[in-house]
């Protein structure tokens, strides 16, 4: 049987380096936010920066919690947990408010929370503490049946909201615990199959629906046609028009700078002009006289928010910061003490780096742009809080590494 | 076993964590490194100079009312970006653009085409009132577009609202127009090129103080298009032109361009001119030549009308133009002659025609017997004029008079474009110009030259010079700069003067060749002057006619002299006397009434107007009779 642990020899075993990286960046978040809102001296700012302070604070204290409670006695809970995350899935459908055409939040603006944010853990520990059974048998069919019907149903239910970046980020968490956890690898080569068909098939897709819109543009009138054409294209497509618009974009950034390709062009804008030691603090022309968008800016543009005043010096410092948040959980996953604290920091890391790298990878043109916002970063209450509860838990793996 | 397998998954893991993170530095040194200088300026553009404009300061007349005026037009510009957006309602834009041709009375079909150029900055009119763009703008603002902006999508929301407030707009720049109050002393007041540069007359001389010099400063707009703030640090002030004050009378111009242009109308010469001045201070009231042009568009022809014959009405005759004075020069003959002391106004001399001088007639056009000076004078005669300089002044002596009058010299006047006029020395004179030269031949003199030299005998013989500007003021009318009434010099004696008036003002009277100059309730001094034109080197049925007088004789308050080259008179006359006299009166008596100039008769003029006619004033009888009627 395992021994007891004090506080004190938790506290001992903390990764101080991630714990500091991870306050710093969440402080810089703050900052970051206040810059992406102000308008000016003489006006008066909007108050998200409070807002997201506050939620550092409530995230501190699930970071504690998740550091204090053994990981294992929280595993025992796992089923509870996970149908509270679905449970709320479900909730958020039918009672959650609309916004920016996605029914993801629970509760009154500004103060909601997104479930989806939850689920990412929930699904998470539902997978490792499967997977960790003892008694499992990791090559067998119904094991991966049983992984993917958890997989599928979360995805599923994200998908419905919609919510395309969240539920996307599940599948490489969930592909990387299950690879951890021995499931063979002939599965993959399948998953790969499918997802090469899948591809071929948006491609096909995404020709089609190039052919047609360029069609549209030649035989529409004027702009206003066109777009109106454009939206009652609406289904005959896999994804809608704006999403293939983005990947268009994306493409060619050319196609349409002023329309759709406006976030990617300010966005390049304001990075490029941030040079190598940036423009200053609040001094960042392109947020703050709102040529990058107000309502992407605190969010999903926050990097570009800190490249522009920031320059390359900070952007580096960001990027050093999420390395080493990255490394340690991958250091944790490798060290931990048993399965389930491998597969659960497996899994965070992994949800961790998608959304760095889808983040900034769109805010500076390497990938199309999604909704995906950027850990500690970005303006957003549920994302910094359970970002933090993830951190607490990789936290609480690590220091228990050596324990038995 | 198992720590292997999880070493090996280990290295993969952050093998593809490194391989995330490489494409992303790469690209930020791509766009933060390689490409930034040439993504600054575009983040950079936000920041505009703004150009604060002064304005170029007004001319004023002697009472300080506006005779030219900066009024600001807007330039109305459309942003074609925003109005050719995808994501505005399809009715928006043809709304917009029906109401802005509708406004500006512009074809819809030319604000359509100029909207075809997709830029943010397309210019749809120029000079536009501001209360038409205010009224423009308004009724965009008011347009009911049949959308909810509440229910669209926060972007759509954006774009509705620039559509409706900020599509179109006009250019911050004003752009400045020259404004004439009545159009009037066009050659005087002259004008302004594109640029706000004077090109012609006050405009141009006085260029240097009118002119505005535009100050700037920093401002940073936001994506709408909105002035966010200013770097008041950076900030140069405009510097407003100063205000330039005339001596010219806007009431007295109007009377002597009103009575120009009916005479210019009767008498159908190629041009008229008239000056009115101040004898005793040489200030210019009114200045005129006819035809005259419409200031605020200079250079534009009339209907068939040649370019050279355009140019002409915009020269300012009364100073440009030269021509041989005729008899009206003989006042510096005489005058010359008494104030030597080589003759006096009482004494004969033998003027029957003709006279061979040198073996050249000289002739009259009536026939004389003996005339003293002062009939010589009263009767305008030429036989008399050249006698006195050839047998009594003689050439030295008539060219030293000539040259102390202020012939062949410019005379300073605060005017671009002044010329001297043509004295030859005696050196170059022919053994008959002493002859020709006193009865106003063989000189060419500019009008204002002409009316100096008289107005300096009504000053007692103390020439000042001629002044059209009285005054610099700045924007807020503190006056800061002066220019006094200059003596030039006494010319001739007080005494000299004296008799010139006693011999000039029985010109007007019974008897004398200007009796249709005459003023009601006042003595008036005055010259006729009929000269035959010179074309080709020889004299032409053609004519030079003009009057020049002032009032009243014996305390001179106003000096005008009336030109009409060439006139084509319907009764076939052509004499100074006949023709530049009548209007010479009727500028006079309505410039002695605007002035309140105190009559010498004040209880004739009550007589007159109950009516007598006094045969020598018959012109004038009819002229008020008429009026009273």
């Amino acid at each position: 049987m395992s021994r007891v642990l004090t506080p004190w020899t938790v506290f001992k075993h903390l990764s101080w380096l991630s714990l500091l990286t991870m306050l710093a960046l969440v402080g810089a978040g703050v900052f970051a936010i206040y810059s992406a809102t102000y308008r000016g001296e003489d006006v008066a700012n909007a108050p998200f920066w409070k807002l997201q302070a506050i939620w550092i604070g409530v995230g501190l204290i699930g970071f504690t919690a998740a550091v204090a409670i053994d990981y294992r006695q929280i595993g025992k809970w796992t089923w509870v947990l996970y149908s509270i995350c679905v449970l709320l899935l479900i909730v958020v459908l039918v009672a959650g408010t609309e916004r920016y055409g996605a029914r993801s939040w629970l509760g009154i603006r500004g103060l909601g929370i997104q479930p989806s944010e939850f689920a990412k853990i929930g699904l998470a520990f539902a997978l490792a503490y499967y997977l960790s059974d003892p008694e499992r048998d990791a090559r067998s069919f119904k094991t991966l049946a049983v992984c993917l019907a958890m997989l599928g149903g979360t995805v599923g239910l994200i998908l419905l909201e919609p919510d395309l970046g969240s539920a996307a980020v599940l599948l490489p968490m969930a592909a990387a615990m299950m690879f951890v956890a021995g499931i063979p690898l002939r599965y993959y080569f399948g998953a790969l199959l499918a997802a090469a068909i899948f591809g071929a098939v948006l491609y096909t897709n995404l020709l089609g629906y190039h052919a047609e819109s360029q069609k549209l543009r030649q035989s529409s009138p004027d702009k206003a046609t066109y777009t109106q054409r454009l939206i009652e294209l609406n289904r005959q497509y896999i994804l809608k028009p704006y999403q293939w618009e983005r990947i268009l974009v994306f493409l060619n950034p050319e196609r349409d700078p002023y329309g759709w390709g406006w976030n990617l062009r300010q966005s390049q804008i304001a990075v490029g002009s941030g040079g190598v030691t940036g423009k200053g603090w609040l001094q960042g022309t392109q947020n703050v006289l709102g040529f990058l968008p107000r309502q992407v800016a605190p969010n999903d543009f926050i990097f570009s928010v800190i490249a522009e005043e920031g320059g390359f010096i900070a952007c580096g410092l960001v990027l050093i910061g999420y390395a080493v948040l990255l490394l340690n959980g991958l250091w944790t996953a490798l060290a931990a003490r048993d399965r389930l604290g491998r597969l659960l920091a497996t899994g965070i890391t992994i949800v961790l780096f998608c959304h760095v790298f889808v983040n900034i990878g769109m805010t500076i043109g390497l990938v199309p742009i999604t909704g995906l916002p950027l850990p500690l970063l970005s303006y957003g209450g549920s994302f910094v809080l359970s970002t933090m509860i993830a951190l607490g838990i990789l936290q609480n793996i690590r220091a228990r590494r050596t324990m038995h | 076993m198992t720590h292997d397998r999880y070493r090996w998954q280990g290295w993969i893991a952050g093998i593809v964590l490194l391989v995330g993170f490489l494409p992303v530095g790469r690209q930020l040194v791509q766009w933060q490194v390689i490409q930034r200088d040439e993504l600054v300026p575009k983040a950079g553009s936000h920041l505009k100079k703004q150009i604060l404009e002064g304005y170029r300061g007004n001319i004023l007349d002697a009472n300080g009312e506006i005779l030219v005026t900066s009024v600001p037009k807007k330039t109305v510009v459309a942003d074609a970006a925003v109005l050719s957006s995808l994501d505005l309602p399809a009715n928006v834009t043809p709304m917009v653009v029906r109401k802005t041709a509708e406004v500006l009375g512009l074809p819809e079909r030319y604000v359509w085409d100029r909207l075809g150029r997709n830029s943010q900055y397309v210019v749809i009119a120029h000079k536009v009132d501001e209360v038409v763009f205010n009224r423009l703008t308004n009724e965009i603002a008011r347009l009911d577009f049949g959308v909810d902006p509440r229910q669209l999508p926060p972007k759509q929301r954006v774009i509705l609202r620039q559509a409706r407030h900020a599509a179109i707009y006009a250019d911050e720049k004003d752009e400045f127009v020259r404004s004439y109050s009545e159009g009037r002393c066009a050659q005087v007041l002259g004008y302004v090129d594109s640029n706000h540069r004077g090109v012609a007359g006050i405009e141009r001389q006085f260029d240097g103080l009118l002119r505005a010099y535009d100050g700037t400063r920093v401002i940073e707009r936001n994506a709408f298009g909105e002035a966010l703030w200013i770097y008041t640090k950076d900030e140069v002030l405009p510097h407003d032109g100063f205000d330039v004050q005339l001596t010219i009378d806007r009431a007295v111009q109007r009377v002597l361009e009103e009575e120009l242009q009916k005479a210019f109308d009767e008498r159908r010469p190629d041009s008229a001119i008239g000056i009115v001045m101040r004898p005793r201070t040489g200030e210019i009231l009114a200045m005129a030549a006819c035809p005259a042009f419409d200031p605020s568009e200079p250079g534009k022809k009339l209907p068939g009308e040649t370019e050279i014959a355009m140019l002409d009405r915009l020269r300012n005759r009364c100073i440009a133009d030269v021509a041989e004075p005729g008899s009206t020069f003989k006042i510096v003959t005489v005058a010359g002659a008494l104030d030597k002391g080589v003759v006096t106004l009482n004494d004969t001399f033998d003027c029957h025609m003709p006279w061979f001088f040198c073996g050249v007639p000289l002739r009259d056009s009536h026939h004389y017997s003996n005339l003293t000076v002062k009939e010589i004078i009263t009767k305008s005669s030429n036989i008399g004029a050249g006698k006195i300089a050839a047998t009594r002044l003689g050439q030295q002596g008539l060219y030293d008079y000539m040259k102390a009058f202020g012939f062949g010299e410019r005379t300073g006047v605060q005017l671009p474009g002044e010329v001297r006029g043509i004295v030859h020395p005696p050196k170059s004179w022919s053994a008959i110009s002493v002859a020709h030269i006193p009865m106003g031949h063989e000189v060419a003199v500019t009008p204002l030259q002409m009316i100096t030299a008289m107005s300096t005998i009504a000053n007692g013989g103390l020439r000042m010079q001629p002044m059209i500007v009285k005054g610099v003021r700045d924007r807020s009318g503190q006056l800061v700069g002066r220019f006094d009434p200059k003596p030039v010099r006494q010319i001739i004696r007080k005494e000299t003067a004296n008799l010139m008036v006693e011999a000039l003002t029985t010109v007007t009277e019974r008897g004398g060749t200007g009796t249709r100059g005459a003023v009601r309730g006042f003595d008036v001094a005055a010259k006729t002057g009929t000269a035959q034109k010179l074309e080709g080197g020889h004299y032409v049925q053609k004519y030079y006619s003009s009057f020049v007088g002032f009032f009243p004789a014996r305390q001179p308050e106003i000096c005008i002299l009336i030109s009409l080259d060439n006139p084509h008179d319907p009764g076939g006359e052509y004499y100074g006397g006949a023709i530049a006299a009548p209007a010479f009166q009727a500028v006079a008596e309505r410039v002695a009434k605007t002035l309140s100039i105190r009559p010498d008769r004040p209880e004739e003029e009550i007589a007159m107007q109950t009516s007598r006619p006094r045969s020598h004033l018959n012109t004038a009888q009819n002229h008020a009779n008429q009026k009273t009627n």
